[in-house]
């Protein structure tokens, strides 16, 4: 499904031959906020297979046409392939035609060139496709990728200059609710999205175990827990399993939702109105003019009577530890002590210490007091399955002894196992032995988000690409062993990021400065152009793969946005000299300055006014903190005026 | 086993700035500092500002040196652009870290758009006691785990 106003590009090529290009086409696309159509997207619909090719042709903006060395199969009635008949569709109907011609050079296996009659028609198509237009030619995969962001890229500008289109940026994911049981995916997980999960077997087991055999988890847990510091992969594997698991172990469902808390929108008030919605089959209107009270109650009574699966993740931040605007800069290491959540003591505290661990746990109750009683309530379901992430366990869920409440089960997930670790690292093919490299991992507990940042370091290190030996010759200060496992977590993530280039940095530093994901527009208009870090936007979409691929940088493929893991977000930005975030908060000034704003009498929800916000942050960030309490003031009156949730149209 | 270990607040930010409007939560702000000097926290109030002058160096310099500012979310304060002055250059100053706190009579379902970033605490009539503990709470987690915005 496609969000209001975004466009589509129809990929039209032959299949077998080129799934890496077709992937490659596809992510560009996402990139540029474009919606990628192929056939490969047409399973299961009654129409003839040429019905539908011609039908995704019209829905498209933009025809991509890829052509390599096969001309590809046809329909029984039409002696044309599926391309030329795509291809013919486009021309017919005017549509944008951009066309992509394999090199001469590009490798090829001969077994995927075509000869004889098909061979033929394949040189008349191409032939007929270049009259009266520009071809572009690709060497690799990945040469296609960057003339495919080059050439959207150009489309949109000729496109905005002769529709004078105004854009108001979307700030937030699209929030569209579908019908159960299909799920429910309200905040889609970005982070690592784009590398599989490696290992965590024995926890995807215990997962599966909650919903099956109940041979390690209780059969009466009704909420269940997993517990870890950021970066360790409990959003990933969660994801993993409510995606490709869950189906099949509970075919049964009346539905699955998937809520982040992560998202700048995921209020606990928003997610009670948007589960009801889903659950109920109410629309998001008819559930918001209920009271509060009634929507807990149907919802709990819904989830109580029909077998639906939630995953709320992220959950710690609704804590009150969290309750703070540094919390997405806050580094993980000193939040146990401060808040009483050593895994120890989960087993059960002595008496004389109760009195401090209750003090201290209490940063870990619900800042909402609605949100604290539903938790409690959700323990005695009976239908439905509640899975939560969080960096710290509830305290509504835990006992005044500490040990998790009835029905509750917590797993606190470490570091992976050694073979995982390994696996991990040998994925960015870069070398070392399994004892040095183990003595390596245990130094930061096998800690996956480092494992993976330091072998896309050393993947691309300049002097010797994917050497360990040469690395560390090279590098002699790299000495995580020397220190505690908190500093030596610092200085592997330091020597990570050490031999990035300079506008890969740039990249992160300004993702860095924003408190919610930045879109892809953004990041565009703040780092690419003349005078800018990036001369053009191939070249950001080069640093963004990069950065994604060593597990820096989450993409948001559906949002088009880019985040950074927190933990990377808070070395990156507090790395940073004054003058430095000086200087980013004058270029985020000087750009949304610039943007349009929802106009007021569109701003239906408070996120709607994000823009105000982010320029508000960059004067204060500049030192103008008269002018950002103007700016908000002027907000501010026209909302006590007439407050967004009461206003009508 | 260590559970209380404070990690000293900041060099010169050493209150927590209590920012309300006095027509409809000085009562909250009594039990707030009762409460905070149970726990032998220096508060910094407005008894001693000479009101009418817009930001003046000493309102200033008060929330310079606090480690977090309490800010009282009523009817009153909403309507007073003094105190949202106040929300706003403690919002300047990163090192400060707001906490925002609805009373129990404001009912209405808006919030400070200069203070919506962040996740208030709502003080409870049913639950008085126990949501004054967590303001508490928050005040000095914020001393001994300080801004790093």
């Amino acid at each position: 499904m496609n969000k209001p106003g975004q466009k589509i590009a129809m990929i039209s090529s032959t299949s077998i031959d080129l799934p890496e290009h077709r992937r490659m086409v596809m992510d560009a696309c996402l990139r540029m906020g474009f919606r990628p159509i192929m056939m490969d997207h047409l399973a299961g619909q009654d129409r003839s297979a040429s019905e539908v090719s011609i039908g995704m042709v019209k829905d498209a903006d933009v025809y991509l046409g890829i052509f390599a060395h096969a001309y590809g199969s046809n329909p029984d009635n039409d002696d044309r392939s599926y391309t030329e008949i795509e291809f013919d569709e486009a021309v017919k109907l005017g549509i944008a035609v951009i066309p992509f011609f394999i090199n001469d050079d590009h490798p090829w296996p001969p077994r995927l060139v075509d000869k004889g009659a098909k061979a033929e028609k394949l040189e008349r198509l191409k032939k007929k496709v270049q009259k009266d237009r520009l071809v572009q030619w690709f060497g690799s995969p990945e040469d296609l990728r960057g003339l495919v962001i080059h050439a959207l890229g150009e489309f949109e500008k000729q496109r905005a200059t002769r529709e004078d289109t105004t854009k108001v940026l979307d700030f937030h994911p699209p929030n569209i609710i579908p019908k159960s049981p299909e799920p429910y995916i309200a905040h889609p997980y970005s982070l690592l999205q784009t590398k599989d999960v490696v290992g965590r077997q024995a926890e995807l087991n215990l997962l599966t175990d909650w919903v099956t055999a109940n041979q390690q988890v209780p059969a009466d847990t009704r909420i269940f827990n997993l517990v870890a510091i950021g970066g360790m992969g409990k959003s990933a594997l969660t994801w993993k399993w409510f995606n490709d698991i869950a189906p099949n172990e509970l075919p049964k469902l009346a539905g699955r939702i998937w809520w982040s808390f992560y998202e700048s929108d995921a209020h606990w008030d928003n997610f009670i109105i948007r589960a009801l919605a889903y659950v109920s089959g109410l629309s998001e209107k008819e559930v918001r003019e209920m009271e509060s009270p009634e929507r807990e109650d149907q919802l709990w009574q819904i989830l109580d009577q029909k077998p639906f699966l939630l995953v709320l993740d992220g959950l710690e931040r609704i804590l009150l530890a969290y309750a703070r605007m540094d919390a997405a800069q806050m580094l993980d290491d000193d939040l146990d002590e401060e808040t009483a959540h050593e895994e120890r003591m989960f087993a059960g505290i002595p008496e004389n210490i109760r009195e401090t661990y209750l003090q201290k746990h209490r940063l870990r109750q619900c800042i909402d007091a609605n949100a604290a009683r539903f938790l409690r309530r959700l323990t005695k379901i009976r239908a439905s399955r509640i899975l939560i992430t969080t960096r710290l366990y509830p305290a509504e869920l835990q006992t005044n002894t500490a040990q998790p409440w009835p029905a509750c089960f917590a797993v606190f997930l470490k570091g992976l196992h050694d073979d995982d670790a390994l696996n991990l690292w040998r994925e960015f093919g870069v070398s070392g032995s399994r004892d040095q490299l183990l003595k390596l991992f245990n130094t930061f507990g096998n800690y996956p988000l480092l494992i993976r940042a330091l072998a896309g370091e050393i993947a691309e290190y300049r002097l010797a690409p994917g050497y360990f030996d040469q690395w560390m010759a090279d590098n002699p200060n790299f000495n995580p062993g020397d220190l505690d496992l908190k500093n030596a977590k610092t200085h592997v993530l330091q020597y990570a990021l050490r031999g990035l280039p300079e506008e890969h940095r740039k990249v992160l530093r300004t993702i860095a400065a924003f408190r919610m994901p930045a879109t892809w527009d953004t990041l565009c208009a703040l780092l690419v152009g003349r005078g800018k870090p990036i001369v053009e936007v191939r070249q950001l979409d080069m640093a963004l793969t990069e950065l994604e691929d060593r597990g820096l940088v989450g993409w948001h493929k559906e949002a088009n946005r880019y985040d950074l893991h927190p933990v990377t977000r808070s070395i990156v930005w507090q790395s940073l000299s004054e003058s430095a975030r000086h200087e980013i908060f004058e270029e985020l000034h000087r750009y949304f300055e610039t943007v349009p704003r929802v106009d007021w009498k569109d701003v239906r929800r408070l996120e709607d006014l994000e823009p105000y916000f982010h320029l508000s942050q960059s004067l204060i960030g500049l030192g103008r903190a008269e002018e950002a309490e103007q700016l908000l003031q002027e907000q501010v009156r026209r909302l006590i005026s007439e407050p967004p949730d009461r206003r009508t149209e | 086993m260590r559970l209380l270990a404070p990690v000293p607040a900041k060099r010169g930010k050493n209150h927590v700035f209590i920012s309300y409007a006095r027509e409809d939560a000085a009562t909250h702000t009594e039990c707030l500092l009762r409460a905070l000097s149970n726990k032998a926290i220096t508060v910094w109030n407005d008894q001693k500002m000479r009101p009418g002058v817009p930001f003046p160096r000493a309102l200033e310099q008060a929330i310079d040196q606090s480690f977090a500012m309490v800010a009282l979310v009523s009817a009153g304060a909403l309507e007073s652009r003094w105190v949202r002055a106040e929300w706003c250059y403690a919002f300047s100053k990163r090192s400060t870290t707001i906490i925002p706190v609805v009373i129990p009579e404001y009912k209405v379902r808006r919030f400070p758009i200069e203070l919506s970033i962040f996740s208030p605490v709502y003080l409870e009539k049913s639950a008085y006691d126990d949501s004054l503990q967590n303001v508490v709470t928050l005040v000095e987690f914020a001393r001994d785990f300080p801004s790093r915005w």
